[in-house]
């Protein structure tokens, strides 16, 4: 890695026995990977009433997760969270560890494949730039998909297709490893889905504000429900990103890149009662 | 280049379902390291998740009163004081705001779940701490049996509207169907809280909705009414046929209707940005409940008088509505009191469980009492420990009773949580940081404890009995289990 341009959130429902693939481990190995341990707390219990309880047995499987991780040559920060709504932790997370991308999580039996839907009005820059850096260590094939709707009677290329392929060439994929798939059909969401079985990842960009907003109900999550595919959600404000931004970004990953690493010296989640660590409880009972 | 790893401690915490933790080391649930708007982040870098907003938790506090002061109390209010019982509403609105106040201050300095219990205990000291908690637990455990026996009331004047023989309000087989019914949905919440995952804050929510809309046509038609809009003006009886004594005896009976404030602060670990919303949400609540529950008691007393309110008993507000708007209306409002029952015992029943689980973690009572099962993540010795008791005290079918018990237990709470308040600011702990202070401190704080532990006395004997029996017990119970125990907070002096 010449320089930090990505990082990917990994959400994880540990105590669900939720794994990650080993060819998602792989896969992923080339860019920094925040794995989120999460466990859903039902309203009946109090968050803190969950931690009590499953806290270490959390950490353990999230530990052995984040070793697999390293095993495969990755660099991995650990969260841990009890929460009520996931999706909701996934945003909030996403945003405080500047993560670029977001993996919905599934079974890939074998990830020699990546599929990246695209459509024609978005720009495919910063996709393409993150799929090239996940692929640029792996084998794996990369396939990109463009749906067009039923009654358009078009031949020939699609633009944004061999724009895509250009920059994965750029970022050091050989070309023999790119191929362009053009479809007709009237939902692409259903097409998507229907491809998406015989991919180990698939790729898509995030329309709406937020991470979480777009999982409610639509494409990514709808694809990720209805196939066994893992699904990496490419966050909007890194898809709309200028030059000079992406400048700023990639300064500002190197500069967390430290803290990334040892996040206990840092993430001041808000001021509370921080200066009060002296004060963790004691109750000592017989 | 990033390298390595982040590796995140435990914390001291259970190692399995059931082991002791070993006697020299922190138990319970430490202290967060930080809280922010969105989550707390304790030592090791778990995180919690705030996922209740101001809505949500105005739901919480308006849905857990407004199932007894409009759906319950009517009939029996106007009954022992005429229409001077919504001066007793009023009453209790006054004192619910003057605890409420407090309250908000203290959850804003300390935004973590167990609410009173927790303020009082780190305040006052472990002893303070067991009696509140266990009183808090027994407290909602007689509030929710109280709501599940108005919820069989209105199950059975619900079937008396659908043509189904049961006898006259108050024959023999009636109420014993009216236990029946609430048993049964006791076992049936209870089961549904052990067991079920599916979201009923949500359900909550639109229940709620759904109240304030039905409630705020209810009560501008009879207003509208009272005046002489439709029909003939009413003439308004005598404001206090039974003199002003009942005034305050009812006061200290429907104060129950004011209990749901302070389950907002049992789930203050929950509430995203703790130091804007929880006070919102605790004094709105108040506010919101106060207003409909006074118009409530002037528009039944206007339209119907006293003496016919007392005879319809806990459904008097399906009597109203078939004045105003004849069968429909009637159905609506069964409906709609059925709704608001079971909301409100469902809200106690889970409340009850958090107040077990505040004392579990601080060991006051033995942790398995909060243990979490992993196949459904809930809390199912703390809601059998709930529900179990629940519906033993159904069982009694004493509704005045069962209310009185109810507000004893959590008076003494509110006015020692005024008390804590008192004490925390004059010793001024460095970690004692409110983002909202009370304001009219300490007139505030002292008259509201005043209050609390005045409006006791006018209790029926037999209420205050119960009430100061489970007191005894706890401080029994603290004395026989858990004099050792030593919480942190009430020793950092300076």
């Amino acid at each position: 890695m010449s320089e930090l341009r990505h990082r990917v959130l990994v959400p994880v429902d540990v105590l669900a026995g939720e794994g990650v693939a080993d060819s998602l481990v792989r896969t992923l190995a080339s860019v920094p990977v925040v794995l989120l341990g999460y466990h859903e707390v039902p309203e009946q219990t109090a968050p803190g009433q969950a931690r009590m309880q499953f806290e270490s047995r959390a950490q353990e499987e999230l530990d052995a997760l984040a070793d697999a991780f390293e095993a495969a040559g990755g660099t991995v920060a650990t969260r841990l969270v009890f929460t009520r709504e996931p999706l909701k932790t996934f945003e909030r997370i996403a945003v405080e560890l500047e993560c670029d991308a977001i993996v919905l999580n599934n079974p890939a039996p074998r990830l020699d494949s990546i599929l990246m839907p695209l459509r024609g009005d978005i720009n495919v820059k910063h996709i393409a730039k993150l799929v090239g850096s996940i692929a640029a260590d792996t084998e794996a094939s990369i396939t990109l998909f463009h749906v067009r709707p039923d009654e358009v009677e078009e031949e020939g290329p699609v633009e944004v297709l061999t724009e895509a392929a250009s920059i994965l060439v750029d970022e050091g994929i050989g070309a023999d490893r790119i191929t362009q798939e053009v479809q007709t059909h009237a939902s692409p969401s259903e097409a998507i889905v229907d491809v998406a079985g015989s991919h180990g990842l698939v790729v898509v960009g995030e329309s709406e504000p937020s991470i979480r907003d777009r999982i409610f109900g639509d494409p990514s999550s709808m694809l990720a429900k209805r196939s066994v595919t893992p699904v990496l959600v490419v966050r909007r404000q890194i898809l709309e990103m200028d030059t000079s931004e992406q400048e700023e970004r990639v300064e500002t990953l190197a500069e967390t890149a430290d803290e990334f690493v040892d996040e206990d010296d840092d993430q001041d989640v808000g001021s509370g009662d921080v200066d009060d660590a002296n004060t963790s409880p004691t109750s000592t009972g017989s | 280049m990033i390298v390595g790893r982040t590796v995140l401690a435990s914390g001291p915490i259970y190692q399995g379902m059931s082991v002791d933790p070993p006697p020299d080391q922190s138990v319970g649930e430490t202290e967060p390291e930080a809280v922010s708007e969105e989550a707390t982040r304790h030592e090791g870098g778990t995180e919690l998740e705030r996922s209740i907003g101001l809505l949500g938790g105005l739901s919480i506090g308006v849905g857990t009163m407004i199932g007894a002061g409009i759906f319950v109390f009517p009939g029996l209010a106007a009954g022992r004081a005429g229409p001077a019982a919504m001066a007793s509403f009023a009453i209790g609105a006054v004192i619910a705001m003057l605890v409420a106040l407090p309250t908000a201050e203290l959850a804003t300095a300390m935004p973590r779940s167990g609410g009173g219990y927790y303020f009082i205990s780190r305040g006052m000291g472990a002893l303070y701490g067991a009696v509140v908690g266990i009183s808090l637990w027994l407290g909602l455990v007689f509030a929710s049996a109280f709501y599940l026996v108005g919820l069989g009331e209105y199950a059975v004047a619900a079937l008396a509207e659908a043509g189904v023989p049961i006898g006259a309000g108050a024959s023999p087989g009636a109420s014993t169907l009216v236990i029946a019914i609430g048993v049964a949905v006791g076992i049936g919440l209870t089961a549904m809280s052990m067991t079920g995952t599916e979201n009923t804050a949500a359900i909550q929510n639109v229940v709620v909705g759904i109240l304030m809309v039905l409630l705020s046509v209810f009560l501008s038609y009879g207003l509208l009414d009272a005046a002489g809009i439709f029909g003939t003006e009413t003439v308004p009886e005598e404001f206090t046929p039974e003199g002003y004594l009942p005034i305050f005896t009812t006061a200290a009976l429907v104060f129950t209707s004011y209990l749901g404030f302070a389950q907002v602060a049992t789930v203050a670990g929950e509430i995203t940005d703790p130091g804007r919303n929880l006070p919102l949400a605790m004094i709105g609540s108040v506010v919101i409940v106060a207003v409909f529950y006074v118009l409530t008691m002037f528009v039944a007393t206007s339209a119907l008088g006293s003496q016919a309110l007392e005879e319809a008993g806990e459904v008097a507000i399906v009597e109203v509505a078939r004045e105003f708007f004849g069968v429909p209306g009637a159905i609506i409002i069964l409906f709609a009191g059925l709704l608001a029952t079971l909301s409100s015992a469902n809200a106690s029943i889970l409340s009850a469980s958090r107040a077990l689980y505040a004392i579990s973690r601080d060991l006051i009572v033995p942790p398995g009492a909060s243990k979490v099962n992993l196949r459904y993540g809930t809390p199912h010795v703390a809601l059998a420990l709930v529900g179990g008791p629940v519906i033993v005290l159904v069982g009694t079918g004493q509704t005045e009773l069962l209310a009185e018990v109810a507000s004893f237990l959590h008076l003494i709470m509110y006015g020692l949580i005024c008390v804590t308040l008192v004490v925390i600011r004059r010793r001024d702990p460095s970690w004692y940081q409110p983002d909202f202070t009370t304001p009219g401190y300490p007139l505030v704080p002292v008259v509201g404890a005043v209050s609390s532990f005045g409006l006791i006395a006018f209790m029926q004997p037999l209420s205050r009995i119960i009430g100061v029996a489970v007191m005894i017990g706890a401080l029994g119970w603290y004395a026989y289990y858990a004099r050792a125990i030593r919480l942190k907070r009430e020793d950092t002096d300076e």
